[in-house]
């Protein structure tokens, strides 16, 4: 028996766009559009009223932005799967969809089918970038379905300790290393994984299981 | 001519002041001198001495020669307050003119700006759109078309329409800053600080925000991008640095008011690289014009340190 079509809400405030990807995804049997929204207010009522498995969400919305909307809808309907949509390209468009509860991002540059490759493996409880996006996330990202990046115990702990928000001096002290050892630690951690900001190394801490969950 | 304005010039008033008690008690001086030791009369018999040469009368004399001394100076004080108050009036047309200018030159830039912002977003919403349609409508043609030559002409339909949104997202990104306006201000600048590490994977960048710094207006955001931009920018051509930090913290100011702090430090080469045209100038100019202040210097014990407090709220 062939499982039920996904059900997929269309978010994006250009009627042309709109029309050209509902064509698109009504080609596949496996999916279909079973609604559209211009602005935040409009998705946030159809998702109410159609409970999709799968919203595809323009990043730019004239009411909101679209990533707010993502984050609203995770915390709503924690089923729905979102895929942000954009031309933007650039890496920090798809981890800041990504930490939003989005499960994919697809770029209006790449190719149709990537997108209907997306609905079906968000659906299906993977992450999907698109390709462009995809190899520039992964100079600098982390995948926390994969094992992570390989982390000395040493590595793990200043990690730990960074993400709490513990000072260089008083780490030194816990870990009975010199300061200087500690901030080289820091250094390469910060590199090895790509975070150039605080908050993303809490982030990574996280999805390794070093702070508790919110 | 309209009467010149009082020129009050506190010190100087207190030296004359002082001056006119030295003179009066030079006089009170030499009259209690002249009366217990009878001087005039001592004068008067040393003089008679000298009759001859008419030295009786230098008394009188010396009293008119100090007469004379004195109209003199009373006239050359008064040119010299005129002038002061002239050059006073010209100093404050300057600085007038220099006010002026500068707001001149702030508005050309926000309204630029603004500009370059507005022919973004038409970039984006119109040309970007429509050529994601025409992607589309490309794509399905290419394999709705089952023979040669319509198979590959609809090939290259599709390629052109590729390279076009190439463009227009190469032209968005020249006008402004990635991710500043649909992420907000936190994005933008990390998104800068990740292509300057890539770039220059030997030197160590670290971004440490505090508090909300994107609910800043559009323009405030703007500012604090260009400057954290070029503050990089120096850096990473002149500094020659192991280290570079950028922090941005949403604080209040002295007076109270809601600010953000934003500081790019590195451990390099210093003040003493800095040249003219490191557009510090400018910097300056943009943050002052927001309201704003901006320290720059040696971070000892070795680098550079860029400083700036900026007011929300107030200001463009």
């Amino acid at each position: 028996m062939t499982a039920p079509p996904l059900n997929v809400l269309l978010v994006d405030d250009h009627a042309v766009v709109r029309a050209g990807y509902r064509v698109l995804l009504e080609k596949e049997a496996s999916i279909r559009v079973v609604g559209e929204a211009e602005s935040v207010a409009q998705a946030l009522e159809r998702l109410d009223a159609l409970q999709p498995d799968v919203a595809i969400v323009d990043v730019t919305l004239k009411d909101g932005g679209g990533i707010d909307l993502a984050r609203r809808m995770r915390s709503e309907h924690a089923t729905v799967r979102v895929i942000m949509f954009s031309m933007h390209d650039e890496a920090i468009f798809a981890s800041r969809s990504l930490e939003a509860g989005a499960s994919g991002y697809v770029t209006k540059s790449s190719g149709p089918n990537e997108l209907v490759h997306a609905v079906h493996e968000v659906a299906a409880g993977r992450r999907f970038l698109s390709h462009d996006v995809a190899q520039r996330l992964a100079l600098h990202s982390i995948d926390p379905d994969a094992t992570g990046p390989a982390l000395a115990e040493r590595e793990l702990e200043v990690l730990r300790l960074l993400a709490n928000g513990v000072g260089v001096k008083e780490m030194a002290h816990v870990l009975g290393l010199s300061p200087k050892t500690v901030a080289n630690v820091q250094s390469s951690l910060r590199r090895k994984l790509g975070a150039t900001t605080s908050v993303r190394l809490a982030d990574v801490a996280r999805k390794l299981g070093l702070l508790p969950r919110e | 001519m309209p009467p010149l304005p009082q020129v009050i010039d506190r010190r100087s008033s207190g030296r004359a002041r002082a001056d006119a008690w030295l003179v009066v008690a030079g006089v009170a001086l030499a009259a209690a001198a002249a009366v217990t030791l009878e001087l005039s009369e001592r004068l008067y018999a040393f003089t008679r001495s000298f009759e001859h040469a008419q030295l009786d009368e230098l008394p009188i004399v010396l009293f008119a020669l100090s007469m004379g001394l004195a109209w003199y100076a009373l006239r050359r004080r008064a040119e010299a307050a005129r002038e002061a108050v002239a050059r006073r009036l010209a100093e404050n047309q300057l600085q007038a003119a220099l006010t002026d200018l500068r707001r001149l030159a702030s508005d050309r830039l926000a309204s630029q700006e603004e500009e370059r912002r507005h022919v973004a977003r038409d970039l984006h919403d119109d040309l970007g759109q429509s050529l994601t349609a025409l992607k589309l409508d490309a794509t399905l043609l290419v394999g709705d078309c089952g023979a040669e030559p319509a198979r590959a002409r609809a090939a290259k339909v599709l390629q052109n329409v590729e390279h076009l949104q190439a463009s227009v997202r190469d032209l968005i990104s020249r006008l402004r800053p990635v991710a500043l306006d649909e992420l907000g201000l936190s994005a933008a600048i990390e998104h800068l600080a990740t292509q300057w590490q890539e770039r220059s994977p030997a030197c160590d960048l670290l971004v440490t925000i505090h508090g909300d710094v994107d609910a800043v207006g559009p323009e405030l955001a703007l500012t604090i991008y260009r400057l954290v931009q070029e503050g990089l920018t120096n850096v990473f051509r002149h500094a020659d640095a192991s280290r570079v930090e950028v922090t941005m913290r949403r604080t209040r100011s002295a007076a109270g008011a809601e600010a953000i702090r934003v500081l790019v430090e590195d451990d390099g080469r210093g003040a003493a690289v800095v040249q003219p045209g490191f557009g510090l100038r400018g910097m300056r100019e943009r943050v002052e014009a927001a309201g704003g202040t901006l320290q720059v210097g040696d971070a000892p014990p070795s680098g550079f340190v860029l400083d700036a407090e900026l007011p929300i709220g107030s200001g463009p």
